[in-house]
């Protein structure tokens, strides 16, 4: 049991960091989503892949976490700054934080859409299995998550609406 | 060279999109954008995203995260277990609750017949006679024995043992309470047994003081 934790926690605690921008309540989480997994190990159908039915359990954790979250409006869901260590990261380190604030003003299906596609690089069928949404229809979702960011980050100016070139700061 | 269409150059851009390619190094869409103004922006606007995508930390975790599962699902596990003991203690009682509400009746009717002599006896009764099924002294022990090992299979420390249920059905506590009351009750309807009366009222006798207040 471990092992598979061990194997999978990486990317599942990816998924729900980008869900909820927030160390502590991704941590949990996955603690939630690991535990579910392997009480009803038994109810996996085998023939499916593993991963969408694992990612697809804690989007839904992810989801009634941020429910829970707007009902309590004065919990306030905030970025946590990751730090980096790379040189010259000033600029990378400020893109990546308007990206992320970016990703946390989506739609909550948006952004799990968009995180399993372009961060853990589910295709559009994986993805569609997971989120048990027609193809067509993620398609679409991660289409105007990506042109929904593009705005973001041209309003606060990441992005230079002149050139759109990637402004450094 | 042809030069690419507009909608030709969103076709391919969606497409090495899709495929998670670097668009902003293809040439023929590099081509196209120098041309059009319009597409020029797209094409950087989506350049621009990839890059901060590409640009976001891996966040890390927690190093004994995998051990918090594990841990959880032990404690899991042992809720469900004593949930499952519960259930079975409360069971059990529920039967041998049921097998001895017809022998609570028959003492009743012994009693009741031995208090009025039987109905109005002009005559002497004669020697008292044995009612059919009634108790005997040594039925009153085994059943005394019973009783008293039930309560303390069942007594109030034990209710301790309800806290993992009484999250999921707070009905639980008051159910396990009457059953222990039930017993106080059969146990002092035993024929020669004898038990005195607590001064205060039955209320708030057996654990329902505190369940109460």
């Amino acid at each position: 049991m471990l092992a598979l934790v061990e194997r999978f926690q990486g990317q599942v605690f990816g998924l729900c960091y980008r869900m909820l921008g927030n160390r502590e309540d991704a941590e949990d989480i996955v603690q939630e989503t690991f535990v579910r997994v392997l009480k009803n190990l038994a109810k996996w159908d085998h023939e499916r892949d593993f991963e969408p039915w694992l990612f697809a359990i804690a989007g839904n954790r992810c989801r009634t976490a941020l429910a829970t979250r707007r009902r309590r409006p004065t919990v306030q869901a905030f970025i946590e700054p990751v730090p980096d260590h790379r040189p010259d990261a000033a600029p990378a380190k400020h893109l990546a934080e308007e990206v992320q604030l970016g990703l946390e003003q989506l739609r909550s299906d948006y952004r799990q859409a968009f995180v399993l596609f372009h961060q853990h690089e589910l295709s559009y069928e994986q993805i569609a299995d997971t989120m048990s949404r027609p193809l067509g229809t993620v398609k679409t979702w991660i289409h105007r998550a990506r042109l929904e960011l593009i705005r973001f980050l041209q309003q606060r100016e990441v992005i230079e609406d002149a050139s759109y070139a990637v402004r450094r700061v | 060279m042809r030069v690419m269409q507009c909608a030709e150059f969103e076709q391919r851009l969606q497409q090495l999109l899709d495929d998670r390619q670097k668009v902003e190094q293809d040439s023929l869409l590099q081509e196209h954008a120098r041309g059009c103004d319009a597409c020029g922006r797209v094409l950087r606007g989506q350049a621009g995203l990839l890059a901060g995508l590409r640009m976001i930390p891996k966040p890390t975790f927690a190093a004994d995260l995998g051990h918090r599962v594990l841990d959880q699902l032990r404690i899991d596990q042992r809720k469900r277990n004593n949930r499952l003991l519960v259930i079975a203690a409360l069971a059990a009682a529920a039967v041998i609750m049921v097998a001895l509400l017809p022998l609570a009746g028959d003492r009743v009717r012994f009693q009741r017949d031995h208090e009025h002599g039987g109905g109005i006896a002009l005559v002497s009764p004669g020697p008292q006679q044995t009612p059919k099924n009634a108790f005997t002294e040594q039925d009153s022990n085994d059943l005394r024995m019973l009783m008293h090992s039930l309560m303390l299979q069942f007594s109030e420390h034990r209710l301790e043992m309800f806290e993992p249920v009484d999250q999921l059905a707070s009905g639980i506590r008051p159910l396990a309470l009457t059953f222990n009351l039930a017993f106080v009750t059969l146990r002092r309807a035993l024929p020669g047994y004898s038990e005195p009366r607590p001064a205060e009222p039955q209320a708030f006798y057996h654990g329902l003081r505190s369940s109460i207040s």
